[in-house]
């Protein structure tokens, strides 16, 4: 199968909200959903699975270039949204929905919502459960810099945030505005989600770092516990994103998940 | 024309035990510093002299009195200026009373419409209500997502409006509020409703939502320069709104100490500047969470020009902010000189007294109150307040 990397981000209208999405590859659909921080574009994974995979990387109303409408005020508004999306850019085709942190939080709102639209459900160290045992780092009253440290198992190889130029700090906050709005109360979570989770049956895989020290372990587990059919996966050694502190063994469990799916 | 200035009494009723070497210890002055250090007997000794402070204040001259409202602050022992406000009702006869102001984005507007009217009626009409977005870490104590901070302050000012002056029972669906049947029974004694105050510390945006709603601006110790220019922002904005404003718009806070001789009154002073920098210290994220200023209003900012002395925001000593008249310390002729020239700079309709800060003590306090009420307030009558028209 030929591949076709990303080489821009383009707008695409979904009803009165334009998202800006990253694109690439053929094959089957594969929606990635960026977490709270903001939408990190085209990254090599992306470029990876994009040798088998349509990969969609949009960034979330309200984030990075999307339109911020004044409706879009939870979590399941950026659901609603995304699912428009695929109905319009990939129509009549499920889709893998794979999600990181917050975006793993949409992602399990829109499994929910459409169950018949997901092909397989790909959660990576995601909020959007209480966490049974410890609680969901605080982020929106701390400085970035004082989570760092939460963020990675081996600090060393966090980005240094002092690098960041200043366009795109201002772009990290105006998206820790948009976070603010949509996960202040009840703080990362809906409480309802496990309950909505029962219901459906999707091929799940739940990734998770065993050093998260953002979202507890015990999340990833109870994703585990309502997802029915679901399997969780640890990567040793490894904090809140294991697509950037150990992406190689991250890429190889979502290929193989991707590859056996039905 | 308000050609004459009113002159109110205001204690933040700082809990004056703890000092630098208790707050240097933690990374902020108020979420982040342990509420362990409070000790609920000194606060019940230091209330009640508050409280006696309100009671010598409306015997000796004073206009009014002032309160405000801070959550997690060792420094204003007020997380409710509504119950401080029915104290001030019930110990004093005569002074208006000047609540600036209730948080209410952070409130049920409902329960703050009813409140304040049960003020109005306590007091005999004598309740002045302000509003406030508070600090951002009113929001984030309150557990108030402070992107919605001034979406939620509006609608709440609105609706507390709304509830005083439409007859009920009355439904009422917003976009953050929501009541199928309100119908306050007890309503402001003033009408159509006490008057509005909005204050502002150094930011335009707050200058002009107060000027397009024609509600009073209160500065709260800006330095001069700065205040006359948000003043003319104020002016140009009621200008477009379609009124003329004058000092009856118009309201300035300092921090000011009358004693016997100006070398007691420098002495003391010296308390003004206590934990001067633990007070509002913390990270960015609760000064200025995300989504608490709006991006325009950044932009304002960013772009604010540097007024006068350029000192906004920059630390300033004692004598530094004696020197501007930022703080006045005195003999009664002093102050009364020092506050006669600000008013007739600023011609403010009305001068709020911050008159006593941390360990200060209660009979320096109450010897104050005494001089400004008797020797100093009456001289400051005496000036005739210029309008704004040639402004």
């Amino acid at each position: 199968m030929t591949t076709q990397a990303a080489r821009a981000s383009k707008l695409v209208p979904v009803g009165d909200c334009n998202i800006e999405v990253f694109f690439g590859g053929r094959g089957p659909a594969l929606l990635s959903l960026h977490g709270a921080r903001g939408n990190p574009g085209w990254m090599p994974f992306h470029q990876e699975l994009s040798a088998s995979h349509n990969v969609h990387a949009p960034s979330h109303p309200g984030y990075n270039g999307s339109d911020r409408p004044d409706w879009v005020t939870s979590i399941g508004d950026v659901a609603r949204l995304h699912l428009a999306y695929l109905r319009q850019e990939v129509p009549g085709e499920k889709a893998i929905i794979m999600g990181f942190s917050m975006g793993g939080w949409v992602a399990a709102e829109m499994a929910a919502m459409c169950p018949q639209m997901v092909r397989g459900l790909i959660l990576v160290d995601a909020v959007g459960i209480k966490a049974p045992v410890g609680e969901i780092a605080e982020l929106l009253m701390v400085s970035p810099a004082s989570t760092q440290h939460l963020s990675y198992y081996d600090v060393s190889k966090a980005p240094d945030l002092s690098a960041i130029p200043p366009e795109e700090q201002q772009v990290l906050w105006s998206n820790r505005e948009m976070t603010s709005r949509l996960c202040w109360k009840p703080y990362m979570h809906n409480p309802s989600l496990p309950e909505y989770l029962k219901l459906i049956s999707v091929p799940s895989a739940i990734i998770w770092g065993r050093q998260d020290g953002i979202v507890p372990l015990s999340c990833g587990e109870r994703y585990r516990e309502v997802l029915s059919g679901s399997e969780l996966y640890i990567i040793e050694e490894c904090g809140h994103s294991p697509q950037n502190e150990k992406p190689e063994e991250f890429l190889e469990i979502v290929s193989s998940f991707c590859q056996n799916l039905p | 024309m308000k050609d004459r200035v009113e002159v109110f009494w205001f204690s933040e009723q700082p809990y004056g035990h703890v000092g630098d070497d208790d707050l240097g210890k933690y990374d902020s002055g108020r979420l982040g510093f342990p509420n362990t250090h409070f000790d609920p007997q000194k606060a019940h000794v230091l209330y009640n002299q508050y409280h006696e402070q309100y009671a010598w204040a409306d015997e000796v001259g004073f206009d009014g009195i002032m309160s405000n409202e801070h959550h997690a602050s060792y420094w204003c022992m007020k997380p409710s200026v509504n119950l401080d406000a029915a104290v001030i009702s019930k110990l004093t006869k005569r002074v208006k009373i000047a609540i600036l102001g209730n948080v209410i984005a952070i409130n049920d507007p409902v329960r703050m419409a009813e409140e304040i009217a049960m003020l109005d009626c306590f007091s005999g009409g004598r309740i002045i209500s302000g509003f406030v977005r508070g600090t951002a870490v009113e929001s984030l104590h309150g557990g108030i997502d402070p992107s919605e901070n001034f979406d939620r302050f509006q609608e709440a000012h609105d609706l507390i409006i709304k509830c005083w002056t439409t007859p009920g029972p009355f439904r009422y669906e917003g976009r953050h509020y929501h009541y199928r049947a309100i119908n306050p029974w007890v309503l402001p004694i003033q009408k159509p409703h006490p008057d509005i105050w909005f204050p502002g510390t150094g930011s335009p945006e707050s200058v002009v939502w107060a000027a397009k709603h024609g509600h009073p601006y209160m500065n709260l110790g800006a330095l001069v320069d700065v205040t006359k220019w948000l003043k003319q922002i104020y002016i140009d904005t009621a200008r477009e709104t379609g009124y003329t404003p004058g000092p009856e718009h118009f309201g300035y806070l300092l921090r000011a100490l009358v004693a016997d001789t100006d070398e007691e009154a420098i002495e003391l002073g010296r308390h003004f500047m206590w934990t001067e920098n633990h007070r509002q210290r913390g990270p960015r994220e609760h000064t200025d969470p995300p989504g608490y200023q709006s991006r325009e209003a950044l932009n304002v900012k960013m772009s604010r020009p540097t007024v006068g002395t350029g000192t906004y925001g920059k630390k300033m000593t004692y004598d530094e902010l004696r020197e501007v008249n930022n703080v006045i310390v005195g003999s009664p002729e002093t102050v009364t000189r020092k506050l006669s020239e600000i008013i007739e700079g600023l011609n403010p309709g009305y001068l709020h007294i911050y008159g006593n800060e941390g360990p200060m003590p209660h009979e320096a306090s109450m010897r104050s109150i005494e001089l400004m009420g008797k020797e100093v307030i009456p001289a400051l009558h005496e000036i005739k307040l210029q309008s704004y028209e040639d402004y």
